[in-house]
């Protein structure tokens, strides 16, 4: 099906009009245009695209200056209001996208999961960002002292794209 | 002639025989949009079909167009167009989903072969607002996050669009619908050119609407599904276990494509039967010889019944079944297909070898643990799944409800007695804040109260805040044979914006119409709640009330009479603190995280708060006493710090006690207060010394109903029992039950098998507890699942059943007491 879609955008894209807009961005944007929806290569022999990625951090949204961890962040459940997971897309086609982010539990439990829709224009060279909140205190995380490493497992229209690791203390 | 008689009276016979047996198969229904939903047997009460133009971004299409129009436009000149179909799918029970093909009629076809893309809406939308669906915005206060519509762009593709129908498989959302790991809300299907913006000149086809004149044109989605067993029970035994179960009744106008031959049985030992145990539909299943594992897993199937009749029950004792360990069972019906010979569908959704990986059907399950004697024989009355972590309390409306809404972006509703469906799960537009005090309020229709403005007449209520900064009041009308079931009402959206995550933690308080005074000047039921949003110094968070005939929380406003809401923002601060006699706050008011408690004798309501861990500021309260009627804040009172648990009253609502972080308990006379500046609550008697283990979880559980107050309260390793006297807080017992505790819940007639008083609690090391309120002991446990914690629980005091969640993504029901 993927063949069959890239086919069918090309067959418009390769209208004289449309020509020198593919030309004109052959960048990262143009790898967009040669990737299904999670950026992924599309198949063909077309230019070499690189996969959509994506960077997970976090911060403590009670902080000033919150400062950004991408690994091994480590908080205490009784003094962090609110973590704020932030997601960081690069080489991601242009148009809608899907964002689903699972919080899993140490036991591997499924706690959370959070969709967020986002945008990246043409003109965005494949990049966006994407924030959540998380109530942590007062919250079960806190209360019933859910501790241990947590992943935050991040797809993009529907496929696993990074595991982000997350240190919970009581 | 003989013979001719003997074989009219087989013929009879056999006649006799065919209506006695259930009837349980692979059925197949055809939702389709007819009309304005005037078809009987399928009135798509609550679907939408439109078409959105981004050259009129705000304007929605109407509903007497004939066609909903898709078009690829140039690049840059704005001229895409979409189509957006949401069925209403409460007709097709919980199920294993075999297959789901949209259709749709194309009036006119492109000019040029174009590829129409089918994708799932990922936000909210209202069907009972589709004249505000547009290409901005998708209710009525609500915009899309990405205009044009939030959808996954991953689902199926029409290819090369011809004019007639049009075929597209969407069984994968449908499977996720009906209990995908976790459970995905049904918003609808976004229809679009895969060539927006790559056309040299505009490309349009025209689907035929639910308007059209040829009613068998509107769109249709034609669903193949096995619906799973119901009433699954286990009895367990001395090396045996028993099962029953029953079939449910085919879906009205549902046409049979196989008929249904039995069950296949999967066992674990000590943890449930895993997600990855599957059979691939269209094989016949593994051996049953108890040894061999189905797909990986640690599970083996125990028995499968094919042939002829339909089982409704088994009796393991041909496993090896060891005494104490806990069994595990899912049950899934299976269907005869007609070929190849011996090869059936399961009431799973996926394959072992395709989409999804695990299986997510909701299939019926149960557990049970044997033993030698009597006391030690276990089981539950039912499991019922719900897909992700559930420690929020489940809310109980005897004998009709059990209402359990987790993160899963859906309120699911069960039969409290059998755990089967009674509600079809309502989809809602985030997930819903997973903290201690979210126990949802449940009204009967003979309770709830929500106005004569809605157009409905009385249905059974509940009401929840959701991650999207959302309010939903949730119509929880019963599950039919055919029709329609529950559904979103209405929503509030208090803070002007939605989609702002991580607003709520608290539950919604409801002041039901129905159980109050005359002091209560509103026409109808209220909700009221509180903000939780974080910032570096939370100072500006809102505790607001909403009359539900209109869900104005604007003072003044909403229905007619009404009087509207009330809304106090925090952040104002004067020297006389937060004690005022007006409507507006003169303080701080930091995040909270509890459910607010309505004193319904004296129309107040109290709120606890997080207060910066100040202590002895009177600008930072963490109680708040409010005027029901008018939100002016009372009195107010900082305890000393933060305070993440309830407030809660006696039963004569003689007294309001509140637990504090620092684990301290303190009593409030709710008529009183003392003279300030600032004016604060008037504490009675002195509060308790700190209990030493950390924050008072919950809400502080009042377990008598008469002076002196017997107090349960859970802290961090502790289940602590105290008497209040009026004066003084007693510790009477400090319960060790080794595990992290939830909150405690009992009940006017939750006695032990010696009439004493006792409490439950769920806990850490997967089981549940029974604490004895006379002795102290923990005298009795239930396994729920040891590899995980379990959650508040709850009780059904018609049936003293205790209904709790746990993190495996299941709810249980057991029968207390336990011992």
């Amino acid at each position: 099906m993927k063949a069959v879609k890239l086919q069918g955008v090309l067959r418009h894209l390769l209208l004289p009009a449309a020509l020198g807009w593919l030309l004109g961005i052959s960048g990262c944007a143009g790898a967009g245009v040669t990737t299904n929806s999670s950026g992924t290569p599309g198949g063909g022999t077309g230019p070499t695209v690189t996969p959509a990625s994506a960077m997970v951090s976090f911060c403590n949204a009670g902080q000033t200056n919150c400062q950004s961890h991408s690994a091994n962040f480590s908080l205490k459940t009784s003094n962090i209001p609110t973590l704020n997971v932030k997601v960081d897309w690069a080489n991601v086609a242009a148009g809608t996208h899907s964002q689903e982010m699972r919080l899993l539990m140490p036991n591997g439990n499924l706690f959370e999961r959070l969709q967020n829709t986002f945008v990246v224009p043409r003109s965005g060279g494949g990049s966006a960002s994407v924030n959540r909140n998380i109530p942590i205190v007062g919250s079960y995380i806190a209360q019933r002292q859910l501790t241990g490493g947590w992943k935050v497992r991040v797809s993009l229209d529907g496929k696993v794209i990074t595991t982000g690791d997350l240190r919970l203390d009581p | 002639m003989a013979m001719r008689r003997t074989l009219v009276l087989l013929l009879g016979l056999a006649l006799l025989g065919m209506r006695a047996a259930p009837v349980h198969a692979q059925e197949e229904v055809t939702l389709q949009f007819v009309g304005s939903g005037g078809s009987s047997t399928d009135p798509q009460l609550r679907a939408v079909n439109k078409w959105i133009d981004q050259a009129s971004p705000g304007t929605s299409s109407s509903a007497a167009d004939v066609d909903l129009h898709v078009m690829a436009g140039v690049g840059g000149a704005n001229q895409n167009r979409r189509a957006i179909v949401d069925f209403d799918i409460s007709r097709i029970p919980r199920s294993g989903i075999k297959s789901a093909i949209m259709h749709l009629w194309v009036d006119t076809a492109p000019a040029a072969s174009e590829n129409w893309d089918i994708d799932p809406i990922t936000s909210f939308i209202s069907w009972a607002q589709p004249s505000n669906i547009s290409w901005t915005n998708r209710t009525n206060q609500l915009i899309w996050t990405a205009p044009g519509g939030d959808f996954n762009p991953t689902l199926c593709t029409i290819q090369g669009v011809a004019a007639g129908d049009n075929t597209c498989d969407v069984t994968q959302t449908f499977m996720n619908y009906f209990g995908g790991l976790p459970p995905s809300p049904n918003d609808g299907y976004l229809i679009l050119d895969e060539a927006e913006d790559a056309v040299a000149t505009p490309e349009e086809g025209l689907i035929a609407s639910n308007s059209n004149g040829t009613l068998t044109h509107a769109p249709s989605l034609v669903v193949d599904f096995i619906q799973q067993v119901h009433s699954l029970t286990a009895t367990p035994g001395n090396g045996q276990v028993v099962l029953n179960w029953t079939y449910p009744p085919q879906v009205a106008n549902s046409t049979i494509v196989n008929a249904t031959t039995g069950v296949v049985i999967l066992r674990n030992t000590n943890a449930p039967v895993e997600d990855l145990a599957l059979i691939q539909d269209g094989t016949a299943p593994p051996p049953v010889d108890c040894t061999t594992t189905v797909n990986g897993t640690a599970s083996t199937i125990v028995v499968f019944n094919g042939g002829t009749g339909l089982p409704t029950t088994f009796l393991d004792n041909t496993c090896t079944i060891t005494n104490t360990n806990t069994y595990y069972y899912k049950v899934f019906a299976v269907a005869s297909l007609p070929s190849p010979p011996g090869a059936y569908n399961y009431s799973q959704n996926g394959n072992a070898t395709s989409f999804p990986a695990v299986d997510s059907s909701f299939a019926a399950e149960i557990s049970a643990t044997p033993d030698a004697t009597p006391a030690g024989q276990q089981a539950p009355v039912w499991i019922a799944p719900v897909g992700l972590s559930a420690l929020n309390a489940p809310s109980i409306d005897p004998g009709n409800y059990a209402i359990v809404a987790v993160d899963n972006f859906l309120v699911q509703g069960f039969n409290p007695t059998t755990g089967d469906d009674a509600i079809a799960p309502v989809s809602v537009g985030g997930f819903v804040g997973g903290p201690a005090g979210s126990r949802v309020p449940v009204l009967e229709s003979t309770e709830a109260d929500f106005g004569p403005s809605s157009g409905f007449g009385p249905i059974p209520m509940t009401y929840l805040a959701a991650d999207d900064s959302l309010v939903y009041d949730v119509g929880l009308e019963p599950f039919p044979p055919a029709g329609h079931s529950g559904f979103v009402l209405d929503f509030l959206n208090p803070l002007g914006g939605g989609g702002v995550s991580g607003t709520y933690v608290g539950g919604v308080a409801l002041q039901a119409k129905a159980f109050s005074n005359s002091g209560n000047t509103k026409p109808n039921d209220v909700i009221i709640m509180g903000t939780a949003v974080a910032g570096t110094t939370p100072t500006e968070n809102t505790i607001f009330a909403a009359v539900t005939c209109s869900l104005s929380v604007a003072p003044g406003t909403g229905c007619a009479g009404s009087g509207g809401g009330w809304n106090i923002s925090g952040g104002s601060v004067t020297s006389t603190g937060c004690s005022a006699t007006t409507s507006a706050a003169t303080c701080n008011i930091d995040i909270i995280t509890s459910t607010p408690f309505v004193d319904y004798k004296n129309n107040t309501v109290w709120v606890t708060s997080h207060n910066g861990n100040s202590t002895a500021d009177v600008t930072s309260p963490d109680v708040l006493k409010l005027d029901a009627n008018s939100g002016a804040v009372l009195a107010a009172v900082s305890l000393g710090g933060d305070i993440d648990s309830s407030p809660t009253g006696t039963q004569d609502q003689s007294l309001i006690f509140v637990g504090t972080n620092a684990g301290v308990l303190y009593a409030f006379d709710p008529t009183a207060t003392d003279t300030g500046p600032p004016v604060t609550p008037h504490q009675v008697g002195n509060p308790s010394t700190s209990l030493g283990d950390g924050a008072i979880k919950g809400f502080p559980l009042v377990a008598s109903s008469s002076p002196p107050w017997l107090i349960v309260v859970s802290t961090t390793t502790f289940v602590q029992i105290l008497s209040f006297d009026g004066t003084n807080f007693i510790s009477l017992f400090t319960v060790s039950p080794a595990c992290n505790p939830s909150s405690p819940v009992t009940g006017p007639h939750l006695m032990n098998g010696a009439s004493q008083p006792i409490a439950i609690i769920g806990c850490s090391d997967g089981q549940l507890h029974q604490i004895n309120l006379v002795t102290g002991a923990d005298e009795a446990q239930r396994v729920v699942d040891p590899t995980t914690t379990i959650g508040d629980p709850s009780l059904d005091i018609s049936t003293n059943e205790v209904i709790v969640g746990s993190t495996d993504g299941r709810v249980y029901s057991f029968k207390a007491p336990f011992l």
